[in-house]
């Protein structure tokens, strides 16, 4: 009998154009959406690309000048800034993620490049690329999370919220019901019907779209990472079907469960990730960069009136420089270096202050986030497209390594004031950004899933409860 | 007549128990808002102040120096948060907050506060302006895409025609009520901020912001307005409630969501904004300067050589060292004016850029009053793209006024000298960076457009719903 009504319901949701009219909308979205996230990517591929080039370049043009020095084949009249220890500058690149064009996320905010030489501030490593217009930025791009975070509930809703009423409403419910089957059955074969639909229909032209429209070439990583996000859309529409459910079984009108389902979604798509964010950023804001600048120039004012003294100071402390000292570093470069040191001990803590109040902020955003299934489904989307804080928090972390490890390298012929050899040029720390590994990104967004299908367990268990209190031949007050 | 079926109707919607607890909802939503925001908001104006302050503090304690140290140790300005950025905060998180002006480069304002929080995902920030951009809409169709399609269906229309009742009127009447009902809602809060901004900010530095408030008000009004006749005329068309309520809906998630994200989407393909390496690297080349496509080096050779022929012609002397002015500090001056049509050049294609993408914004709004609301209202809260351009050629103008200031310093007072020192106490004499926002009239004449778009929307549907209804046939 179930079976008789599933392929009934089937059949009349081919021949309604309710159907085929959702079917379109979800392939326009993802498609606009798919190609919207590409053309995005894109641009930032060509970027990154261009930016490795020019990086590849100059260094590969620095070390052809140090090999000829060594040779005899040119002379520093020649080449007079080769192999300066405070001209040489190391770059790190971060790649968009490898699903970034399905998840763009805060991605386009943020910076993508570290630039590092001797003589750079610290604050100024990732300096010089705010130029996109802040209202774009402000409304972000028409990306497929979007899509699947906030249209696709209202789609599942929308072809549920009246599996029952409208028999009930055209008098035809008391005749089902008269056969075998109760409300219940009957309530989850047509919304399992039409969630299946709906879920069907994005799953394949997601995937389509995702085929024809990706930036070549694929990444090694994107596949498995577009399994992931298929079980979290999976997990996260199984929710929404169940909250159709919870309401559609508290034998509502049509028009009292739509105006419930509305609610319902505005309240857990916009004012729960709206509400959390105000919590994380109330109970733990981060503090004003206003202090960081502040600080920072105080501490080089107080480092500036020492001057030439800090130079002396270092080379006394340092006697083994003596040996090798030559004069190819101007003193007041070398002593602009040592009060930026300074700069950065005076700063330490402020820094310290802000990215730990940043980590606790993060941290409560993502434990309120396990309340809101709007958010966790937003925050995996975002984890395993390679969009998320977490991965560009990594990014900024190699960066500030690396140039620790790189003011180390040159520290010591640039205070003695001589240029590199071809061998020290070579030896300097390379570049390279790490991608978060796969089994990382699993290991943070596989617990999303049960818990999306622990939300729906909770509407399913609300359901059954409202089910058994079904009156098929009245409403609900 | 009309005067009664808005009494009825007015009463009706404050009677319906579901509309009470969504009214009382959407005020502790605003009133919630409100408070965060102005606490936010005062927050952030005392931080600048105090940071404007050390900053001051700072660039008078550098001590005996080399007037070009100081250029580069430069001056930072703060870009003002105005006041009704408390009910607006528009795109502020996304505008960096401060620009650092040191020689011989101009900044883009940096710290954009969005960089500064967790991962929300741009998960909508609670703001008044959110909440009657879009949460209140959806409470105006919830209250009135029944008002003719459900007494249509539940057979009440006729009885009410039949008494005399003529629909044109029947229709004023409940559009109203919907208008009572909200003014009911949103004047007390309005006065209520009032009152709370008014004791809770101090006088000076308000910068127009009552005016400004003021803009803003009318433009929700209208907005709000505009949706309540929206909803009239779907219920006046919709052959009933749920059809009323479904086409509301989509309208809804159209005007709100879905055309403003795909118009700015198109904006940005149609004029696409350079990327960060396209426009450093335009600066470089030196467009829009005299020596285009010349390497930075070789135009400081050239401007060097030319610089040094003019004065030691013009004085009259054999070598650049017996110059009556330093000639370093003239050479770094000649530099900076050589530079300053380049970046005019650069900032101002980033500008227009950013222009045209507003426009083409703008033209969507004809399908969107959400475009215009967000425009008008962003632009009166000083929290649009146009704020941050309008600080940053301000602070540019500082910037360029100061490096010639202090290059001046070392030209006359470094005459003859290799290296300059200049005492302690000659940084007071330097000019500090000052900044009022544009007037309320101007940012007004801006958004002309967004106002005239949003009369229109508050109109439009009342009128058509209006004509409609004489010409209906209200039963079929």
């Amino acid at each position: 009998m179930l079976g008789t009504l599933i392929r009934h319901d089937l059949r009349l949701l081919v021949r309604e154009r309710s159907a085929l009219l959702v079917a379109v909308l979800i392939v326009a979205a993802v498609v606009y959406a798919v190609w919207s996230g590409s053309s995005w990517k894109a641009v930032q591929l060509a970027e990154f690309d261009a930016a490795r080039a020019e990086y590849e370049g100059l260094i590969a043009a620095e070390l052809s000048s140090l090999q000829a020095l060594r040779r005899g084949e040119l002379t520093i009249a020649d080449v007079p800034s080769a192999g300066l220890p405070h001209t040489v500058q190391a770059q790190l690149l971060q790649p968009p993620g490898p699903l970034a064009e399905l998840a763009i996320g805060e991605a386009d905010l943020r910076p993508t490049r570290a630039t590092i030489t001797a003589t750079g501030r610290a604050q100024d490593m990732f300096r010089f690329y705010e130029v996109e217009n802040p209202a774009l930025l402000a409304l972000g791009r028409f990306d497929l999370a979007f899509v699947i975070v906030y249209l696709v509930p209202l789609l599942i809703l929308g072809m549920s919220y009246n599996v029952l009423s409208s028999d009930r409403e055209s008098g035809a419910l008391g005749l089902l019901l008269s056969q075998p089957l109760t409300a219940a059955q009957v309530a989850w074969a047509r919304i399992g019907v039409r969630s299946a639909l709906v879920v069907g229909v994005l799953l394949a032209s997601i995937l389509v779209a995702w085929l024809a429209l990706t930036p070549r070439p694929i990444d090694p990583q994107a596949l498995p990472r577009l399994g992931l996000w298929m079980l979290v859309v999976l997990a996260y529409c199984t929710f929404w079907a169940c909250v159709a459910a919870c309401v559609v079984a508290r034998n509502g009108s049509s028009d009292s469960n739509a105006l419930t389902l509305l609610l319902t979604w505005a309240t857990l798509t916009l004012l729960l990730p709206a509400t959390i964010a105000l919590l994380a950023q109330s109970v733990s804001p981060t503090p004003s960069r206003l202090e960081y600048i502040t600080t920072a120039r105080a501490a080089e004012n107080a480092a500036n009136a020492q001057g030439g003294e800090l130079l002396q100071g270092y080379l006394l402390d340092h006697p083994e420089i003596e040996a090798t000292r030559e004069d190819a570093v101007a003193p007041f470069v070398q002593t602009f270096v040592l009060v930026q040191q300074r700069v950065e001990a005076a700063v330490q803590p402020v820094s310290q202050r802000f990215e730990g109040r940043l980590d606790r902020q993060q941290r409560i955003a993502g434990a309120l986030a396990w309340v809101s299934p709007a958010s966790l489904t937003q925050s995996a989307l975002a984890e395993l497209a390679g969009s998320s804080l977490a991965r560009h928090r990594r990014f900024e972390a190699d960066a500030r390594q690396l140039r620790r490890d790189w003011l180390t390298a040159v520290e010591s012929p640039l205070m003695a004031g001589r240029r590199l050899s071809v061998d020290e040029f070579e030896a300097l720390p390379r570049p390279q950004f790490s991608e978060v590994t796969l089994g990382r990104v699993a290991s943070v967004v596989v617990p999303s899933i049960p818990m999306l299908l622990l939300f729906a367990g909770l509407a399913l268990a609300l359901a059954r409860t409202a089910f058994r209190r079904f009156v098929a031949g009245s409403t609900s007050p | 007549m009309i005067a009664a079926v808005a009494r009825k109707e007015f009463l009706e919607i404050v009677r319906d128990g579901r509309l009470r607890w969504l009214a009382i909802a959407c005020v502790i939503l605003v009133v919630v808002s409100a408070a965060s925001g102005l606490q936010v908001t005062l927050t952030q104006i005392r931080d600048q102040n105090i940071a404007s302050q050390v900053d001051r503090e700072n660039f008078l304690a550098q001590g005996a120096k080399n007037p070009h140290a100081a250029a580069h140790f430069g001056q930072y300005a703060f870009r003002p948060v105005l006041l009704p950025a408390a009910i607006d905060p528009g795109v502020n998180a996304y505008m960096g907050s401060m620009v650092w002006l040191e020689a011989h480069r101009q900044n883009l304002p940096e710290f954009r506060p969005a960089e500064d929080g967790a991962d929300f995902g741009r998960a909508a920030r609670l703001s008044v302006a959110w909440a009657l951009q879009f949460i209140m809409p959806l409470f105006i169709i919830v209250m009135t895409s029944a008002a003719v399609a459900g007494e249509r269906e539940r057979g009440t229309l006729a009885l009410a025609l039949s008494q005399g009742l003529r629909l044109p009127a029947m229709l004023l009447g409940k559009a109203l009520a919907s208008v009572g009902v909200l003014l009911a809602l949103l004047l007390p809060l309005a006065l209520l901020a009032t009152i709370v901004f008014a004791i809770a900010v101090p006088g000076t530095g308000m910068h127009g912001s009552g005016q400004r408030l003021g803009w803003m008000a009318l433009g929700y009004l209208l907005y709000l307005v505009g949706f309540a006749g929206l909803a009239l005329l779907v219920s006046l068309l919709a052959p009933n409630r749920r059809n009323a309520f479904f086409a509301l809906v989509s309208l809804w998630l159209l005007v709100t969501v879905a055309v403003p994200r795909v118009a700015a989407d198109m904006a940005a393909t149609a004029h696409p904004t350079p990327t960060p390496t396209e426009f450093w690297a335009a600066i470089r080349r030196g467009e829009g300067g005299a020596m285009a496509g010349v390497s930075a080096a070789e135009r400081t050779a050239t401007v060097r050589a030319e610089l040094a022929t003019e004065l030691l012609e013009r004085y009259e002397v054999e070598r650049v060292q017996d110059l009556p002015v330093n000639f370093t500090a003239v050479l770094l001056q000649r530099l900076e004016e050589k530079d300053a049509p380049v970046f005019d050049h650069n900032y101002a294609r980033l500008w227009e850029t950013y222009d045209r993408q507003r426009r083409y914004q703008q033209r969507a709004a004809v399908f969107s009053p959400a475009i215009a609301i967000r425009g008008l209202s962003g632009g009166m809260a000083g929290t649009d793209p146009f704020a941050q351009q309008h600080f940053s050629a301000a602070a540019e103008q500082h910037r360029r006024s100061f490096i010639t200031e202090l290059n001046t310093l070392q030209a006359v007072e470094g005459a003859g000298r290799a290296f300059y020192v200049a005492p302690a106490d000659s940084w007071a004499d330097i000019g500090l960076f000052s900044y009022d926002p544009p007037p309320a009239s101007e940012v007004l004449s801006r958004h002309r457009g967004d106002l005239w778009l949003l009369l229109a929307w508050a109109l439009l549907p009342l009128g058509l719903a209006h004509l409609l209804a004489r010409r209906a046939r209200p039963l079929s």
